[in-house]
């Protein structure tokens, strides 16, 4: 059977197209009827410095203070979700890695719960993305170390770690939620819902400023990670200084995993579905993979928030729910293709 | 270097082996895997390893490539046109030396062109010309016809070659001349593809002046192919030469306990039964 992948380039103005259907779907619609063109143009107001929309001020705030920080947050989240769990699924050289099925994504929030529960109030802004960064580091290794044999990693042991990680930290969250005060026990249940909604401007920076450098890196050393999957052996007689280059990626990774669950909790199987999607469209060349994954999953993640939104509105689902209960399917039907040989 | 030198590589005398191992010393614990003296590998020369299972075949690759834990092996032992294989800088290595693995644990879907595309990394070469590299090492190693096919569907023997033609574009733009570790290339190929594989290998050995050594299972082909052979046994090189000084009908039984009838050829050569 010969190989049937679209050009790289003819993909990617098409899903830029949508990514911005996306955008002005996601900022129109609402509890709130707004209309689409002037909540568009009040958007242009508000970076050119103009006066042209024809919306009320309590309008302009609902589309500039929630609805326009939720989409940019679902956009920079998906992305970051979506390249952590590419790169995941090339160093573990293995297709069902995902920040969340491998407990990556409950080590970090572990580390967020931690912090919002045991650490001051005050430096929150700054000790919950460190600490989930922190959790979801030792949680990789960790995990890299069980599941690591001569031809990749185990699968077995991969799920089989995530589901003892995720047990661990949901105690550990349990016990920290036992003890808390007031004012942690609503910080910590309201960030556990995994939901895009509360983003701050800060949020929005530190998720900005880390998928920039998680996709400069990533771009950099993305032949170097096609050479990976050849194994470490082949690996290094091409050239690549296998050890480090692993190092790396686990930090990086950890970094962008622990940053996105800081900001949005756990929102689980974006980072499996969307390189599978788009490794089916333009092959596994991590070159054109990385960008691609990025837009798909900033996609995917908006499209997932506005079903969330919108679905039950005015109230309004968690988006890791709404994640899991269309990934999860997904992630069976991989699971049973490995199983007919398929893969 | 040992014996009477028979070989075809005239052309290519060079002041330093392309490849030199002195004093390497491998273990395991207690275990010594490997205990080599003194080897070397001139350019132009196709070398044949030979020896039991188990006998260090892959542990010498591995020594040579530098693969081994620092503890158990002293790499620097190792020199590549005189230089100490630790001390060239990673990619320029594998610009230099190139290894054909016997299996790859490559499981995903890239296409075999893709595949070969890896061999560009360690080369600075444009898109174009890359195109034409990968284009000629997949004729020369007879994989053209499944250029667009996943790899991941291709048979064990079909993988091979692609690999082989991946390294091939790898050593392709060698300064110095090239030294190729090939780990059992013959053994998933059908007859045709071995003695292809073969040819192509004593080709680039005596027209480019390549240094290749073979890990093989099959004496005949040795004997007819190669230039030289190492035969090691439990660790160590019993005997080194030109292949029809080698391979006595003694020295193999004493290796394989196994005793073959030897005929020679009207043209000089030795053929095993």
């Amino acid at each position: 059977m010969n190989s049937r992948r679209l050009p790289a380039e003819s993909l990617t103005l098409p899903l830029l197209g949508v990514l911005v259907l996306l955008v002005a779907w996601s900022v129109a619609s609402g509890p709130m009827k707004l209309p689409l063109t002037q909540s568009l143009i009040s958007i242009w107001d508000g970076v050119f410095g103009s006066e042209l929309s024809s919306l009320q001020q309590y309008e302009k705030v609902v589309v500039w203070d929630l609805r326009l920080p939720r989409t940019i947050l679902a956009l920079l989240v998906g992305a970051l979700l979506a390249q952590c769990g590419a790169v995941m699924q090339g160093i573990f050289r293995n297709p069902l890695a995902d920040p969340g099925i491998i407990g990556v994504a409950s080590g970090a929030a572990l580390g967020a719960a931690i912090a919002i529960v045991v650490l001051p109030v005050d430096y929150q802004y700054l000790t919950v993305p460190f600490c989930s960064f922190a959790g979801g580091l030792l949680t990789t290794w960790l995990v890299y170390g069980l599941a690591k044999n001569e031809s990749g990693t185990s699968v077995v042991i991969l799920l089989l770690a995530g589901v003892a990680i995720a047990a661990f930290s949901a105690a550990i969250i349990g016990f920290l939620s036992y003890i808390a005060n007031d004012q942690a026990l609503r910080d910590l249940s309201l960030w556990q819902m995994g939901s895009l909604a509360s983003a701050s401007g800060f949020d929005l920076m530190l998720t900005g400023a880390v998928l920039v450098i998680v996709m400069v890196v990533f771009q950099k050393k993305a032949n170097a990670l096609n050479a990976l999957l050849l194994g470490e052996a082949e690996a290094r007689h091409l050239g690549i200084e296998v050890e480090k280059l692993k190092q790396q990626f686990i930090l990086i990774t950890a970094i962008g995993v622990g940053v996105a669950v800081s900001v949005s909790g756990v929102i689980g199987f974006v980072g499996l579905v969307v390189p599978h999607l788009v490794r089916m469209m333009v092959g596994p060349d991590h070159r054109v993979l990385l960008p691609l994954s990025a837009i798909v999953g900033g996609g995917l993640l908006l499209l997932a928030d506005l079903g969330a939104r919108t679905w039950m509105s005015p109230a309004e689902l968690p988006v890791g729910l709404v994640t899991a209960g269309l990934g999860a399917p997904f992630f069976m039907v991989l699971l049973f293709q490995r199983r007919q040989g398929m893969m | 270097m040992s014996i009477v030198s028979q070989s075809s590589n005239v052309g290519f005398k060079h002041s330093k082996p392309a490849l030199s191992i002195g004093h390497l010393d491998v273990s395991v614990g207690h275990k010594t895997l490997l205990s080599v003296d003194q080897l070397a590998a001139e350019s132009g020369q196709l070398i044949a390893l030979l020896g039991a299972n188990g006998a260090g075949k892959s542990t010498l690759f591995k020594a040579i490539t530098g693969e081994m834990l620092p503890d158990d092996v002293q790499t620097s032992r190792v020199a590549l046109h005189g230089k100490s294989i630790s001390q060239w800088q990673p990619q320029q290595l594998a610009r230099h030396l190139g290894v054909l693995p016997q299996a790859s644990q490559l499981s995903f879907p890239f296409t075999v062109k893709e595949v070969v595309g890896l061999g560009l990394i360690p080369l600075t070469a444009s898109r174009s010309e890359g195109q034409r590299l990968v284009a000629d090492a997949m004729k020369q190693t007879d994989t053209t016809q499944f250029a667009d096919r996943i790899y991941t569907q291709l048979s064990g023997g079909e993988r091979q070659r692609v690999h082989l033609a991946r390294v091939l574009v790898q050593l392709s733009q060698a300064e110095h001349s090239p030294v190729l570790l090939l780990d059992e290339p013959t053994s998933a190929q059908d007859l045709g593809q071995q003695h292809q594989i073969l040819n192509l290998a004593k080709d680039l050995c005596h027209q480019k002046g390549w240094t290749v050594i073979a890990i093989l299972h099959d004496l005949n082909q040795a004997m007819r192919y190669c230039d030289q052979v190492w035969l090691l046994q439990q660790g160590r090189v019993i005997e080194q030469g030109v292949p029809n000084h080698v391979l006595t009908e003694s020295i193999i039984e004493r290796v394989w306990g196994y005793r073959p009838e030897l005929v020679r050829t009207e043209g000089g050569r030795s053929v095993l039964i």
